[in-house]
C-alpha cells in the first residue's frame, strides 16, 4: 500500500470503483496515472494527507500535485475532507479539485467557501467525462505550478 | 298611626340603603353607591331622630302627616327603583363575564390553531428537506451507475473492436445513446422539481438584454445557419431573472429546432403592452404543430414529434409553462402544422400594484 507514496502527484479519492476505473483509464490514457495513489473513502484520504494511520511513514511534506476529491464518500463526508484540508496550515496549499456526480449550486458554493481550487461535476457520458477527466490531469500536473514544497 | 307611618319609612330606607350598598359589589362602582347609601343611610337616621322625638315628646312633638306619608311614598319608590336597577346591572355583569369567557375560548383556539400551523409547518419543511434529499440523491447516485454503462460499452467498442462485428458495434451503440438520453432525462427531471421548489426573486428583468444573451449563449445551435431572426420591443418586467432566462432558453431552443429544416428559418420575438398583463411570444415558421394537441405541449415529458427527427426530452415547455405560472402570468400557443408555431406567455404588470 505505501509503495512508492512518497512521490504522489495524484491523489484520487473516490469511493465507487467503476468511476475510479473510469478516471484512472482516462488518465492513463494520457500517461498521467503512473504516480497516482487512490483511496475510497474520506478517512482513509485524511490518514494520507496527514501521514497518519496506514501512511504514518508517508512524509507530510511532499504532498500530491493535486486531490481529486469526490464528495459522496463512506466514513468521513468528501466536504468533512476539504474543510479540514483547508483549515490546516501544512495542507492548505495542497491543490483540491471537486470531482463529483452533484451538481447542486449548494455543493459548488459549500465547496468554494471552504477554498476548493476548482469544481468539476462528472458528466454522463463516458467521451465527456474522459476528455474533463485527461484536460484536467493535464492542466494539474504539467501546466499548473504547483506549491513549492519545503522539501 | 303616624308612628307606624313614620317606622315602615325607617325601615323601608334602610333596606334601600343595605340595597344600594349590595349594588358596589355587583357594579363596582363603589363611589357612586356608597354615596347613595350613605344618603339614604343618612336619611333614615334623620327620620329615626324624628321618631325618637315622637316617642320621647309624646304630643308635644307637633308631627306632619301629609309630610310623612310622602316621606313613605319617596322610601317605597327608593326600594322599587334600587329592586328594579340591580338585574339591569347583574345582566351587564353578565355580558361582560360571557365576554370574558369567550375571549379566552378565542384566545385557547388561536393558540390551538398557531400551534396546529407550525406543526403543519415543519411537517412541510421536512418533506421539503425529504424531497431535496432524494433529488441530491437521483442526482448524485444515478448518474454515476449510467457513466460505469456508457464507459465500459465505449471501452469495450475501442479495445474488443476487432472481434466485434458490424451488428455489434451498433447494439453497443444502441446502448451507449439510450444511456445519454437517461444523462438528459435525470439532468431535465432535477430541473423541472428545482424550478417549483426554487425561491422565487422579484427584480426588475430588462428581457430585451436577457433575450440577446440567450442568443448569443445559444449560437452554438445556429451556425452555419441562415437564420433570421428579428427583436421588437420587449419591455422589462418584475421577475426572477434566472427563471425568465431559462423560459427564453428553452423557447429559443425550441424554435431553432424546429425551423432548421426551413431553407430560410425565421424566428420573432416580440411582446405587447395590455392593461394588466405584458404578453411575450416566440414565433417560428418552424414544423408546427396541431392545433388540437396544443394542451398536451406543455405537459412533462409530452412530445408531439418523433424523437428521431428531433432531439429533446419533451420537458422544455413544461419548465416554461412551471415558471410562469409561478410569476402569476399564463403560457398558450399557436400554430398549425408545417406553418410554424408561436408560443405566447404572459406576466401580470405588477408595477401599478400596491404591494
Amino acid at each position: 500500500m505505501n509503495e512508492d507514496t512518497k512521490e504522489v502527484e495524484i491523489l484520487l479519492v473516490e469511493d465507487n470503483p467503476t468511476d475510479a476505473e473510469l478516471c484512472i483509464r482516462a488518465l492513463k490514457k494520457n500517461n498521467l496515472a503512473n504516480k497516482l495513489v487512490w483511496v475510497k473513502d474520506g478517512a482513509e484520504a485524511l490518514d494520507f494527507l496527514f501521514a497518519t494511520g496506514p501512511f504514518a511513514d508517508r512524509d507530510v511534506s511532499c504532498p500530491p500535485k493535486v486531490v481529486l476529491l469526490d464528495l459522496r464518500l463512506p466514513k468521513v463526508d468528501g466536504m468533512e475532507v476539504l474543510r479540514k484540508v483547508k483549515a490546516d496550515e501544512r495542507t492548505r496549499p495542497i491543490p483540491v479539485v471537486v470531482l463529483t456526480s452533484s451538481k447542486e449550486d449548494r455543493d459548488v458554493a459549500e465547496s468554494y467557501k471552504l477554498g476548493v481550487n476548482s469544481y468539476i461535476s462528472k458528466p454522463v457520458e463516458f467521451d465527456a467525462f474522459a476528455k474533463t477527466v485527461s484536460e484536467l490531469g493535464l492542466y494539474w500536473l504539467l501546466v499548473n505550478r504547483p506549491p513549492v514544497t519545503t522539501r | 298611626m303616624i308612628v307606624g307611618i313614620l317606622g315602615l319609612s325607617i325601615a323601608l330606607q334602610f333596606i334601600a340603603a343595605v340595597m344600594a350598598f349590595r349594588l358596589i359589589r355587583l357594579t363596582g362602582e363603589r363611589w357612586a353607591w356608597g354615596f347613595i347609601a350613605a344618603a339614604i343611610m343618612l336619611m333614615t337616621i334623620r327620620r329615626s331622630i324624628s321618631l325618637f322625638h315622637m316617642v320621647v315628646n309624646g304630643n308635644s312633638y307637633k308631627a306632619d302627616v301629609i309630610a310623612e306619608v310622602v316621606a313613605l311614598v319617596i322610601s317605597i319608590l327608593m326600594v322599587i327603583g334600587i329592586a328594579r336597577i340591580a338585574p339591569v346591572f347583574r345582566s351587564v355583569r353578565q355580558a361582560k363575564e360571557d365576554a370574558q369567557l369567550a375571549e379566552k375560548e378565542v384566545r385557547t383556539l388561536k393558540e390551538k390553531l398557531e400551534a396546529r400551523v407550525t406543526e403543519r409547518t415543519s411537517q412541510l419543511e421536512a418533506a421539503n428537506k425529504e424531497l431535496e434529499a432524494f433529488s441530491y440523491s437521483v442526482s448524485h447516485d444515478l448518474r454515476s451507475p449510467l457513466r460505469a454503462i456508457d464507459g465500459f460499452s465505449s471501452i469495450l467498442l475501442e479495445n474488443y473492436s476487432a472481434k466485434l462485428d458490424d451488428e455489434g458495434k451498433r447494439l453497443l451503440g444502441v446502448v451507449r445513446d439510450n444511456t445519454s438520453h437517461m444523462g438528459q432525462l435525470i439532468d431535465d427531471i432535477l430541473q423541472f422539481s428545482r424550478t417549483g421548489r426554487a425561491e422565487l426573486a422579484s427584480v426588475v428583468v430588462d428581457m430585451d438584454r436577457l433575450v440577446r444573451d440567450v442568443l448569443h449563449e445559444l449560437r452554438h445551435l445556429t451556425m452555419g445557419s441562415t437564420l433570421q431572426v428579428e427583436i421588437g420591443h420587449l419591455p422589462a418586467v418584475r421577475g426572477d431573472s434566472a427563471m425568465l432566462r431559462q423560459v427564453f432558453v428553452n423557447l429559443l431552443t425550441n424554435a431553432i429546432k424546429f425551423s432548421r429544416t426551413r431553407d430560410t428559418p425565421r424566428i420573432g420575438i416580440g411582446a405587447e403592452v395590455k392593461e394588466r398583463e405584458t404578453v411575450y411570444y416566440v414565433k417560428d415558421n418552424g414544423v408546427g404543430f396541431d392545433l388540437q394537441h396544443s394542451d398536451k405541449m406543455f405537459g412533462a415529458f409530452e412530445r408531439l414529434n418523433n424523437v428521431n427527427e428531433f432531439e429533446g426530452t419533451g420537458i422544455g415547455l413544461a419548465i416554461v409553462k412551471r415558471i410562469v405560472t409561478r410569476h402569476g402570468g399564463r403560457v398558450w400557443a399557436e400554430g398549425k402544422v408545417n406553418e410554424g408555431a408561436t408560443i405566447y406567455f404572459a406576466l401580470p404588470n405588477k408595477e401599478n400594484d400596491h404591494e
